[in-house]
């Protein structure tokens, strides 16, 4: 039985006056692969940055209700919004490496950390290409820039970067939509692989994506969520008539 | 895809009432029947290569989906209707031309068999859910009256080897077509609701 990593109850959301987010409850499950989809602007990608309070830095952001990750609020103001970010990393939509060699992309976290052995630093780097499947295919040019990688590479990087810092949560906004069908299988089978050992939520347009990676799926719309069950049982025989005709394409 | 199956429900009962019609009747009909029964297997596979590039094409889902998985196990279904209408005119052939088999007993268990194919076909025709829950009874029955007849060859020493044979088959059959009968109700309480009604 798996246990709850992330659990939101009556997580609404505005910016200024507009609700973007309303009466959401979810329990995402640790070392599992959860896809939000939904139509666009219904709230997918605010959703998910809740979740490590990346939507802290909008101005007249107003969040109500309660976002735990295991079990404790994290929007309690004892909590340390940098060392949060650092247990629930995330990749964006765009892969966004810093113009900088891959070796230091790697490390940036790291040494912001102060963890400034070499030796250590080292071993991480490797361990986190390793872990984003990066590693063969750069382990003879650390030193040249991220920008002259391909972008498949450039997310895969963004990936080991994200996991460098030894996060538990590894949020994805969208991680495909920028590359091409080889580089999506990649990234894809990748997503497999780190649920082993962290839990991933992705948010997708692309409803096949969602069907094929994720174990569990929860679409939204206009801010709420309509259906949240296991991605078998939702492609398969969705209980809402909303969910029905968004996956089949009738609208969004 | 749908229309196929329509077709495919069509040929089905005339080929199985036509090997009944020859069971009962002892009309020669048997090289229509194996015709028309070849000519469902070549539906089905029709069927099946339209469920591929669907699939492959559109990467349904959902009801989408389900209406695929169900077409797939209805055509499978309607060829085997087919099938044992042509086993049936086959154990005509074999034993004694059919004129040994207890006629009487045949109607009766064909007129059932055959209201259940109906039933069948309207449920699919219709998208019916609730047929499947009445041939579930009607089935039961029709496997009564096949297990009722067996343990009566068993007890009746009069009846000859032929008589027994033949008539023992062709109920077999019967009883088989009358579980495809169930089977595709099933298929469409599946398509319709996303479950099987037990």
């Amino acid at each position: 039985m798996k246990r709850s990593k992330i659990e939101t109850r009556g997580l609404s959301l505005w910016f200024g006056q507009k609700q973007v987010l309303d009466n959401v409850d979810l329990n995402i499950l640790e070392n599992s692969i959860t896809a939000i989809m939904g139509p666009s602007g219904c709230g997918k990608s605010t959703l998910i940055r809740v979740f490590n309070r990346m939507n802290d830095i909008i101005p007249d952001c107003n969040v109500t209700g309660s976002v735990f990750l295991d079990g404790e609020d994290v929007y309690s103001p004892s909590v340390d919004v940098v060392a949060l970010r650092m247990r629930v990393g995330m990749v964006f939509q765009k892969p966004n490496p810093f113009p900088k060699s891959i070796y230091d992309n790697v490390a940036f976290g790291l040494r912001i950390q102060k963890r400034t052995s070499k030796e250590e630093t080292d071993k991480v780097v490797e361990e986190s290409l390793r872990g984003a499947a990066l590693w063969d295919e750069v382990k003879d040019r650390l030193k040249d820039s991220a920008l002259e990688l391909s972008g498949g590479q450039q997310q895969r990087l963004c990936i080991a970067r994200a996991l460098a810092v030894k996060p538990e949560v590894v949020l994805m906004d969208e991680p495909c939509s920028a590359l091409d069908p080889s580089a999506t299988a990649k990234i894809e089978a990748l997503m497999a692989e780190l649920k082993k050992n962290y839990t991933v939520v992705v948010v997708t347009h692309n409803m096949q994506q969602a069907a094929r990676v994720s174990d569990y799926t929860a679409f939204l719309y206009l801010g709420k969520v309509v259906e949240y069950g296991l991605t078998d049982q939702i492609f398969e025989n969705p209980t809402n008539k909303l969910t029905e005709n968004y996956i089949t394409g009738r609208f969004g | 895809m749908s229309e196929i199956l329509f077709e495919m429900a069509d040929l089905a009962e005339r080929t199985v009432s036509a090997s009944l019609q020859a069971a009962t009747s002892g009309e020669e009909l048997g090289t229509q029947v194996r015709v028309w029964s070849n000519e469902l297997q070549g539906r089905y596979d029709d069927v099946e290569e339209k469920a591929v590039e669907l699939i492959a094409r559109y990467q349904p889902v959902a009801s989408d989906l389900r209406i695929i998985k169900s077409n797939m196990k209805v055509a499978y279904d309607l060829a085997r209707l087919g099938r044992y209408a042509y086993d049936i005119v086959q154990v005509l052939n074999f034993i004694n031309g059919g004129k040994a088999a207890d006629k009487a007993f045949l109607e009766k268990m064909s007129q059932k068999v055959l209201k259940m194919m109906r039933l069948s076909f309207t449920a699919l025709r219709i998208r019916e859910v609730g047929i499947a829950r009445q041939l579930i009874e009607m089935d039961s029955e029709v496997d009564q009256l096949y297990r009722d007849y067996l343990k009566g060859v068993m007890s009746n020493p009069h009846l000859t080897p032929a008589e027994a044979v033949s008539t023992a088959l062709i109920a077999r059959h019967l009883e088989r077509i009358a579980d495809h009968a169930w089977y595709i109700a099933q298929a469409v309480s599946y398509m319709v609701t996303g479950t099987y009604i037990v």
